[in-house]
């Protein structure tokens, strides 16, 4: 059966053929991508392989900025546009209940944000005009109805929308689980992170390889320790020992965890690589400040292993958001302490190095890459309680070129000016979103 | 049976010549795989949504209820529109049913127990007359099933296409005017007896196997399951 051929479709080539008869005309898709903007899920149609037009900013609401409430932040970033790089739309949600993550539905028509505090999950159409997101459901009982809190990644898959939360209703610690609510927003499954054999219970990130059936999960920290102050927090040494140290490859049909590995330091995004053929992925180390690399051995075997240093480690450069290039030659890497993007060479993914760095700002969190990577975008915040204090508590969206050897500035939206609050995580869309099929 | 819309004896005629020639399209088709899948049985698929109930008409240009074509058996379904040439969409679909019910044939699992179904994303153009010959190419005694059901208008089908997330736009050239072309996100759909969709692929997902592996699972889970059940069967 798996080598079948698109001949065995005879019949198929009958209706098709009726197509040149009843007046329709020719339409020669490119072949489906396998993963769209570099970084969301494979099963996400849409691909935006030109020019982005708008880039939402999930931002958390700031206490004495603005009117204070987490907000969906939409800009204008087509050059030439005669709005370029200024907000032309935000929608206030209420409150502040730290505003994290978001990933679009399969059919890239909703945008799911999720709030790590109050666990509130927030719909938003983008498919219909994707300039004036329009609030259209608000999932307000996932801790009641699952026993985990904290969603953090938004990851499609056909019809549903697979959740990571990062801790539990119970002891608000790092045991969680994964969440599956179909695209109305109703609950379909919960599955609990592994524990015992290896497993810790943690949970942050998900990237699934759909041709191998395989799903990476990473992990992270409880709500006690992602709602302390950072400072408080390290120098807490009990409090220190609570962050995960694992990946889990699931089998994801069957959704049950096959293998975990010893990943230490809180191993957060992780990117399969999208070229064809590689089989392999690579996340960051939070703690340990390393990246790790997702493969087969010469057995067949999955395993992960650390393959490069990131920065000074001794230094606690905390890396945070990374971005893959489309073709896996080369990686973003964020690291928040130094407010520096680092780009490495993954010709070589056992062994990557940096070829690249700039200062973005006193801090740096998200990193985004269109799907050509001529263009990067920043955003700086962490999490509310992590964020640097005062001076250095700059809170911005930066939008570069890349060609390659620089970085080079061509906006920046200043989220304190603007009354807007943190500026969190990225989101591509464009007014005309073709369907494609994948 | 009688021939809906101007074009559809023209659509006959010129069926009958690709029965004859068998052009080459589709010779490009991607076929997805998808390995490492788990063997049937050991795993269970997950309740995601109800199938909406929907007004259809069958190939006998009939109404029926899309719950007599799906209820009491495996179903898989997908939407399509006959001149679909995406060598992304439609056709995966198609090579992936032709290889599912070929594999049923012979397998007493699925043999009795599968139901293949295809509704048009396009009733203007794919008339009952249409899913009639289409209907006829893809049905044998010895094969399971394969049911071709298409809509009064596209203000019937809409309902059905927004519940089951099915997205569709109708392209139009620089004019304005229609190209007949329809833009969708391949969606099959692997539907229990009690009317549940407990599988939802998309391209990347789509391999002949998966889809196998999973009727093969929801048959085990349901060994009630019959493709005779309903009197329209």
């Amino acid at each position: 059966m798996r080598n079948m051929t698109a001949n065995s479709g005879s019949k198929a080539r009958i209706a098709l053929g009726l197509c040149f008869l009843v007046g329709a005309f020719s339409h020669a898709d490119p072949a489906p991508a396998r993963a769209d903007e570099t970084c969301n899920s494979p099963f996400m149609t849409g691909l935006i392989k030109g020019q982005e037009q708008y880039l939402h900013v999930w931002t958390l609401g700031e206490k004495g900025v603005g009117d204070e409430s987490d907000k969906l932040v939409t800009v204008d970033v087509v050059p030439g546009s005669p709005t370029y790089g200024k907000v032309i739309h935000a929608i206030s949600v209420g409150g502040r209940g730290e505003a994290h993550h978001m990933g679009f539905t399969d059919d890239r028509k909703y945008l799911w944000a999720g709030r790590l505090d109050d666990n509130k999950i927030f719909i938003f159409d983008v498919g219909s005009d994707a300039s004036t997101p329009k609030l259209v459901k608000i999932i307000d009982n996932l801790a009641e109805s699952t026993g985990f809190v904290g969603p953090h990644t938004f990851y499609a898959l056909p019809g549903r929308m697979l959740v990571q939360a990062l801790s539990n209703k119970q002891d608000h610690g790092g045991a969680t689980g994964l969440i599956t609510y179909n695209n109305a927003g109703d609950l379909v499954a919960t599955t609990p992170m592994p524990l015992g054999n290896g497993g810790d219970g943690y949970g942050y990130d998900i990237a699934i390889n759909p041709g191998r059936n395989r799903m990476l999960t990473s992990s992270f920290t409880g709500w006690t320790n992602y709602m302390m102050d950072l400072s408080q927090l390290i120098q807490d040494g009990s409090a220190m020992k609570n962050f995960g140290n694992t990946m889990v490859m699931w089998d994801l049909k069957a959704m049950k965890p096959e293998k975990v590995f010893s990943v230490p330091g809180a191993p957060l995004e992780i990117r399969w690589a999208l070229k064809p053929g590689a089989d392999w992925a690579i996340t960051a180390g939070a703690l340990t400040s390393k990246l790790y690399l997702v493969k087969e051995d010469e057995n067949h075997q999955w395993q992960a292993k650390p393959v490069a240093d990131i920065g000074d480690p001794s230094k606690i450069p905390l890396p945070v958001d990374i971005s893959i290039s489309s073709d896996a030659s080369s990686l973003w890497v964020n690291t928040f302490t130094d407010g520096t993007a680092r780009l490495f060479d993954l010709t070589n993914p056992e062994a990557p190095r940096q070829v690249y760095s700039k200062k973005i700002g006193a801090q740096v969190n998200m990193v985004s890459q269109s799907w050509d990577g001529k263009r990067v975008y920043f955003t700086s915040s962490l999490l509310a309680n992590w964020d640097k204090k005062g001076v250095d508590n700059e809170q911005f969206l930066k939008g570069y070129s890349w060609d390659g050897k620089e970085l080079k500035e061509d906006f920046v939206v200043d989220f304190h000016k603007e009354g807007l609050g943190r500026a969190h995580h990225m989101k591509f869309t464009a007014r005309q979103q073709k369907a494609e099929s994948n | 049976m009688k021939a809906k819309g101007a074009l559809a004896p023209f659509a006959i005629f010129s069926l009958a010549l690709m029965l004859a020639s068998e052009p080459a399209l589709g010779a490009n088709t991607p076929i997805p795989m998808v390995l490492d899948l788990p063997a049937p049985g050991t795993y269970a698929l997950q309740r995601i949504q109800r199938v909406p109930e929907a007004q259809l008409l069958d190939a006998d240009d009939r109404p029926m209820a899309l719950s007599v074509a799906t209820r009491g058996a495996i179903t898989a379904l997908a939407f399509f529109y006959g001149h679909c040439v995406d060598p992304g969409g439609c056709p995966v679909a198609w090579s992936a049913f032709e290889a599912l019910q070929k594999e049923a044939a012979s397998d007493p699992l699925l043999r009795g127990r599968l139901r293949l179904v295809f509704v048009s994303l396009d009733p203007t153009h794919d008339t009952p007359t249409i899913m009639c010959l289409l209907q006829r190419s893809e049905n044998a005694e010895t094969l399971p099933p394969w049911r071709f059901l298409t809509s009064r208008s596209q203000d019937d089908l809409a309902p059905l296409l927004a519940n089951m997330g099915q997205d569709i736009a109708f392209e139009t050239d620089a004019t304005g005017k229609l190209t007949g072309v329809v833009n969708h996100m391949l969606k099959v759909f692997l539907i229990d007896p009690d009317g549940w969709a407990r599988e939802i692929y998309t391209t990347a997902f789509l391999s002949p196997d998966n889809l196998i592996n999973d009727a093969r699972t929801l048959a085990m889970a349901h060994p009630e399951a019959s493709n005779r059940s309903g009197e329209r069967w």
